[in-house]
């Protein structure tokens, strides 16, 4: 598992794939309507010149053991295997592991086990999606996840299947009433 | 040279050693003379001795929970007599095996299938069946005893029905006592009151004799008669697992890279060993026919131009076509309550549909003995596969929403001669010979 994870690290551009993947996964479908081929991918909205946000989720959704110190992140994880990811607004935070061993099977159903945060706050009552996305082939996942949310932020993601080789990102998308958010993270299988 | 520069630097120097592959790492690079040092085992990078000892060896095949007699040998000695039994069908000549012929690699031969009627798709053949996750070109079927179930009753197949079959296997005695051994006896189907001569539902066509005959039968009686049935594609499938290929030269080569019998190295012409890199490097074969059958077991474009039938849109149908099957993995038929399926059937919206088509990866053992290919049968050789995939010329667009994975490779003739060395060398058609007939006794 670790050859693997820091394989996935190596990996380099991730702010700009992951930016693009969102601005693909977000708009105005429906929310469970993944893309089978994203429009290309938007010139990188540098609106406000800066991408603070995005930089450190990233930053912090690379690497399995560090919290990102920006306001709203979760306090620091207890347990290694937890990723971390503050969304783009910077006061919602994700952060999973897998359950069972911390490795992400290729092509074999697994479970996550998700925490959300909100504020730093642990996040009850929220809609939470998950969908998975190839970049570099232009296709989703071949199976539909679920979602149970456990309590005390808590949620467990059930039948994920990452089923080929590659660059994947899983995108977060945490509904609160109207409001949508989603955070990407990017492994390399 | 980038080659050597990889061999140095590869991070898997500790696994290539800790498995006793140290050796190797003293060969030469491609194209040079072996180092007189060392012994020049194999022309593979530490990466690709990796990837080598993840595609081999084949495991047994996964269990099926669905089935509860998968492994239970008198089960498959049961199908296999129906298997090769040619009475079940409306000609009385047509079994599995006249297209499943285990001398022509379990398939026919054919570029369509054909046996009452054509049908547009080329037989699959069995080699590895159970290993595989889905059924069917198009995946319409989620067990391989369900799959069993749909030849009998294919009027282009079969033409049969599942009454007349029960009724034809309590006929004889001993089909019947086999039967009786594994899954208890089969029902009373004498009384023509209740059963009649033939009955099956035939979707999409209410006003047919047998789907008539079929509706007016009690509820209870149906049911009794589809539980059979259903054993009957338990046993065939007892059986069909058998059918399992994973002694091929190159398993025996990484084999003997992991430690095994050194004759092993003789198994795999260099020819093969390049084409191996090209199948998991440069031409990125890998990213689809992946792990150690060759297949992800999913569905994919490869775009390759459809044949004369065309418009074959695979995937999204099958998708349906297994939603609504009363014998799919959620149905009381299967025998884990449908713990299977919950997870299986569990799909993601899809959009819209286009052409081309999408179909299941075939997995690429003894490939080499089971041309013609593609769901159509419209590529003949395995050199003509691998040109298409090396040229993409003539190559059907992908649909809006299709995945773009294939670029053309520009592999020059004696690569692609490599890639063909490869899958050549994938061929392992050792079975023990009584599984080839109808059982013995
Ligand atoms: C008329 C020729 C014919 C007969 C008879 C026939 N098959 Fe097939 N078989 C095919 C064709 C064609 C396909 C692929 C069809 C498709 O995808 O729509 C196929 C597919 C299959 C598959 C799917 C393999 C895979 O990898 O998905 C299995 C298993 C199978 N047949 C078993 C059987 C059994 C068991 C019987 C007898 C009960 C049988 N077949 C009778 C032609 C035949
Ligand atoms: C995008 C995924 C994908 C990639 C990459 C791919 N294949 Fe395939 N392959 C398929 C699919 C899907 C089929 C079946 C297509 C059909 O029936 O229409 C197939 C069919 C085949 C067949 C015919 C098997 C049969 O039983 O009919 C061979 C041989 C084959 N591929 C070899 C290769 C080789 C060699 C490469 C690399 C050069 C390769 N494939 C790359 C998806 C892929």
């Amino acid at each position: 598992m670790p050859a693997r994870r820091s394989r996935a690290l190596r990996r380099a551009p991730l702010p700009t794939l992951a930016l693009a993947a969102c601005a693909a996964c977000a708009g105005p479908r429906s929310p469970d309507d993944v893309p089978r081929n994203p429009a290309p991918p938007p010139p990188v909205s540098a609106g406000a010149g800066e991408e603070p946000a995005w930089d450190e989720a990233l930053a912090a959704a690379g690497e399995p053991t560090e919290a990102a110190d920006t306001a709203g992140t979760p306090p620091p994880p207890v347990d290694e295997r937890w990723r971390v990811a503050p969304a783009e607004s910077g006061n919602l935070a994700v952060r999973w592991r897998p359950v069972g061993d911390g490795a992400v099977p290729r092509n074999e159903p697994f479970a996550l086990d998700v925490q959300l945060f909100r504020e730093g706050q642990p996040l009850s009552g929220a809609v939470l999606r998950v969908r998975g996305w190839m970049p570099d082939h232009g296709h989703g996942l071949v199976r539909q996840p679920t979602v149970t949310e456990l309590g005390d932020g808590n949620y467990r993601v059930d039948n994920l299947l990452l089923h080929m080789r590659g660059l994947w990102q899983l995108v977060f998308d945490v509904g609160e009433g109207a409001e949508r958010q989603n955070v990407v993270f990017e492994l390399e299988l | 040279m980038t080659r050597r520069r990889r061999l140095r630097a590869g991070r898997c120097l500790g696994l290539a050693a800790a498995l006793g592959v140290a050796a190797m790492l003293g060969a030469p690079g491609r194209g040079q003379e072996p180092d007189a040092s060392g012994p020049a085992q194999t022309l593979w990078t530490p990466a690709e001795v990796e990837l080598a000892l993840e595609l081999s060896p084949l495991p047994e095949p996964p269990p099926d929970p669905t089935n509860a007699w998968y492994e239970d040998p008198a089960a498959a000695a049961l199908g296999q007599a129906l298997f090769y039994d040619r009475r079940f069908s409306a000609d009385g000549r047509t079994a599995c095996a006249t297209c499943h012929d285990p001398s022509q690699g379990w398939t026919d031969g054919r570029r369509l299938a054909k046996a009452l009627a054509f049908n547009p798709r080329n037989t699959m053949s069995l080699w590895n069946v159970a290993y595989n996750r889905w059924f069917y070109w198009d995946g319409r079927k989620d067990t391989l005893w369900s799959q069993a179930l749909a030849p009998f009753e294919d009027p282009r197949e079969h033409g049969f029905d599942r009454v007349a079959l029960l009724r034809a296997i309590a006929a004889d005695e001993d089909l019947a006592a086999r039967y009786a051994a594994v899954f208890g006896p089969l029902p009373d189907l004498s009384d023509g009151e209740r059963f009649p001569d033939h009955a099956r539902p035939v979707p999409g066509e209410e006003t047919h004799a047998h789907a008539r005959a079929w509706a007016a039968m009690a509820p209870a009686d149906r049911e009794e008669v589809d539980r059979h049935f259903a054993r009957v594609g338990k046993a065939i499938a007892a059986f069909e697992r058998q059918i399992v290929s994973r002694d091929a030269p190159f398993d025996r080569f990484v084999a003997a890279l992991r430690g095994g019998d050194p004759a092993g190295f003789d198994a795999l012409p260099e020819s093969a060993q390049r084409g191996f890199a090209l199948f998991v490097g440069e031409a990125r074969c890998l990213v689809c026919h992946d792990g150690p059958n060759f297949t992800d077991g999913e569905f994919h474009s490869n775009l390759f131009p459809a044949g004369e039938e065309g418009g074959d849109l695979g995937r999204p149908r099958g998708v349906r076509r297994l939603l609504a099957d009363p014998f799919n993995a959620s149905s009381r038929h299967a025998d884990d309550d449908g713990a299977t399926g919950r997870v299986k059937l569990a799909f993601p919206p899809r959009r819209q549909a286009h052409p081309p088509g999408e179909f299941k990866t075939p997995g690429l053992r003894n490939v080499a003995r089971t041309a013609p290919y593609m769901h159509e049968g419209q590529v003949a050789t395995l050199a003509d596969v691998v040109r298409f995939y090396s040229t993409l010329e003539g190559a059907a667009q992908p649909g809006p929403e299709g995945e773009r994975i294939l670029r053309p490779l520009h592999l020059s003739e004696e690569q692609q001669a490599d890639l063909v060395a490869f899958l050549e060398a994938l061929t392992d058609e050792s079975l023990p010979p009584e599984l080839l007939g109808p059982p013995a006794d």
